[in-house]
């Protein structure tokens, strides 16, 4: 069991979302910049006292950051951090860098981290979802694995596809009920002035859209934006220099999924991965799915919502179809608001969209969510899946409390 | 794609290094090869050096009888990477072997709009511009 003090570490004392979704006369490196300059003005604090940094690449989402990106960050920000860390599992990175800076925190390695990243994925008109994963990372082939797997033709979107068309399968959900989470999504963006998408859509525009690959229809998958944010996390010494109230990070968990040597079933350990991670993070946090307020879960594509609220408990096995077309995760009238911002589906995703769940989470802990406010929102949950390629990924989940 | 043994392979030619080299030399003599541990008794799949179970170095190769199920798929209807253009739309997916493990592949059929879960497909090999054969699944005439 973890150390219990863990949940009295660290809080998340700065966050800034940059309000771009689209900036084509700007670098990856100044996005970040400008998400870091934000995040540590809305703390109160100065670039001083930044002692660790975690920046997440770009490159493997057809970016420009890739190697040693942190380093790299840190030299062009002009910071010298003592400690960086650049884990990398995909668009649930993020997640894992707020991880080792509570770790790192409640070591006494350092007390001030800055979390970053920044991306100008659509307006260098990369197509993150349909693409060769070497074309998409500029990678060469390699003999193990993609040798064995990439010949095949599978992108992004048919590994989804192949995921989904087997949960379907094993659990009945239908296409109706995935076409439900992108109309919530959606309806939520329309609260988000900085949303890309906010015109609205119905079940039957979802239904209708061209299907990119089965059962995945095109208003199934994340939008392609640019953008940006930040967030500093630090040690309780220091909030009586930050400008707002600290959201704490009550609890975490980590879990790792792999094809095990031909043995997984992807569909039910991606679940069941989620619920590791979850598990974790109940537990150190002493909370359980109904202490939840709202929830912000990673919605690379709508099947990524059902797969979580089922791991995460907040509905059974088979019912997170049903639970999402009953309009639970709504702002209006259900029981759990998820990504009241719109989520990728509908707001931001420039491909490592992790961040961006945290800093949603702070403005409606923090009562900042003007226009979509989950009301009295005291407990909020982020659960994330990334992956390396195909069914090598990792989630991350984390209880957020004021 | 013709359910066609001597079909020619239009898509990426698979990289080998040294540890992968029995498994695409077998692909040229007509074997799909899995790894069966001689010490713990799994079988395991893509090829490697060792047994990624128990560690030991005891795999020895297991050629799959050439049946198998789809476990799950997605037929492709976008792709925009200039490698597969030719392909126009395809069905790639997981087949379930008797020998115990899932394979990633291509899987063919007349029409793909009628691959399904479950569906009974065959081994086939397509042949590369370099003369490497690589190794499909087609759906069986009997699953129709």
């Amino acid at each position: 069991m973890a150390d219990p003090k863990l949940a009295q570490a660290a809080a998340i004392v700065g966050a800034y979302e940059h309000p771009t979704r689209f900036a084509p006369e700007k670098s990856e490196w100044q996005l970040l910049a400008e998400a870091c300059r934000g995040a540590i003005k809305d703390a109160g604090l100065s670039p001083a006292h930044v002692d660790a940094l975690f920046v997440a690449a770009t490159a493997p989402e057809g970016g420009q950051l890739g190697l040693c990106t942190s380093t790299m960050a840190a030299d062009y920000l002009n910071l010298k951090p003592k400690f960086i860390d650049e884990t990398d599992i995909g668009g649930a990175s993020l997640g894992y860098y707020v991880n080792r800076a509570v770790l790192g925190i409640h070591a006494g390695l350092f007390k001030c981290a800055l979390i970053g990243y920044g991306a100008t994925t659509k307006s260098r008109k990369v197509n993150v979802g349909t693409v060769s994963y070497n074309q998409l990372t500029g990678q060469e082939m390699v003999p193990i694995p993609d040798a064995f797997e990439q010949i095949y033709g599978t992108t992004v979107t048919a590994f989804m596809g192949m995921l989904t068309q087997r949960y379907m399968h094993e659990t009945g959900l239908t296409s109706e009920q995935l076409a439900h989470v992108a109309v919530t999504m959606r309806q939520h963006a329309q609260l988000n002035p900085h949303a890309l998408r906010r015109e609205p859509i119905t079940i039957d525009d979802v239904m209708a859209s061209p299907m990119i690959a089965t059962p995945l229809r095109k208003l199934d998958c994340c939008i392609v934006s640019d953008g940006a944010g930040a967030l500093v996390i630090a040690h309780p010494d220091l909030f009586p220099e930050c400008a707002k109230t600290p959201v704490w990070i009550r609890g975490w968990g980590e879990a790792l999924m792999t094809h095990g040597g031909g043995h997984t079933n992807w569909a039910t350990e991606s679940r069941e991965m989620v619920a590791r991670a979850c598990a974790d993070a109940y537990s150190m946090a002493g909370r359980g799915p109904r202490d939840i307020d709202t929830a912000m879960i990673y919605d690379a594509f709508t099947p990524n919502v059902i797969i979580d609220l089922e791991g995460a408990g907040f509905c059974g096995v088979g019912e997170g179809g049903a639970f999402a077309a009953a309009g639970e995760m709504r702002l209006d009238g259900g029981s759990l608001p998820v990504n009241p911002d719109g989520g990728g589906l509908s707001s931001n995703h420039p491909g490592r969209r992790g961040i961006f769940m945290f800093i949603e989470a702070v403005r409606q802990l923090r009562g900042e969510a003007t226009g979509r406010q989950v009301k009295n929102a005291k407990v909020a949950m982020c659960t994330a899946t990334g992956a390396a390629f195909l069914a090598r990924r990792g989630s991350a989940a984390h209880i957020l409390e004021i | 794609m013709q359910n066609n043994e001597t079909m020619v392979w239009t898509g990426p030619v698979p990289t080998t290094v040294i540890e992968t080299q029995p498994f695409w030399n077998a692909c040229n003599e007509g074997k799909f090869l899995v790894q069966r541990c001689r010490d713990c008794g799994k079988v395991q799949y893509h090829y490697r050096a060792f047994c990624c179970h128990c560690w030991s170095d005891a795999v020895e190769d297991l050629p799959i009888a050439g049946t198998g199920k789809v476990w799950t798929y997605s037929v492709v209807k976008i792709n925009r990477s200039p490698q597969f253009a030719e392909w126009g739309v395809y069905a790639t997916g997981v087949i379930e072997v008797p020998e115990g493990v899932k394979i990633i592949s291509r899987i063919a059929a007349d029409d793909v709009e009628r691959v399904h879960i479950g569906a009974d497909v065959k081994l086939a090999f397509a042949k590369a511009e370099n003369g490497q054969h690589i190794p499909y699944f087609v759906i069986s005439e009997e699953a129709k």
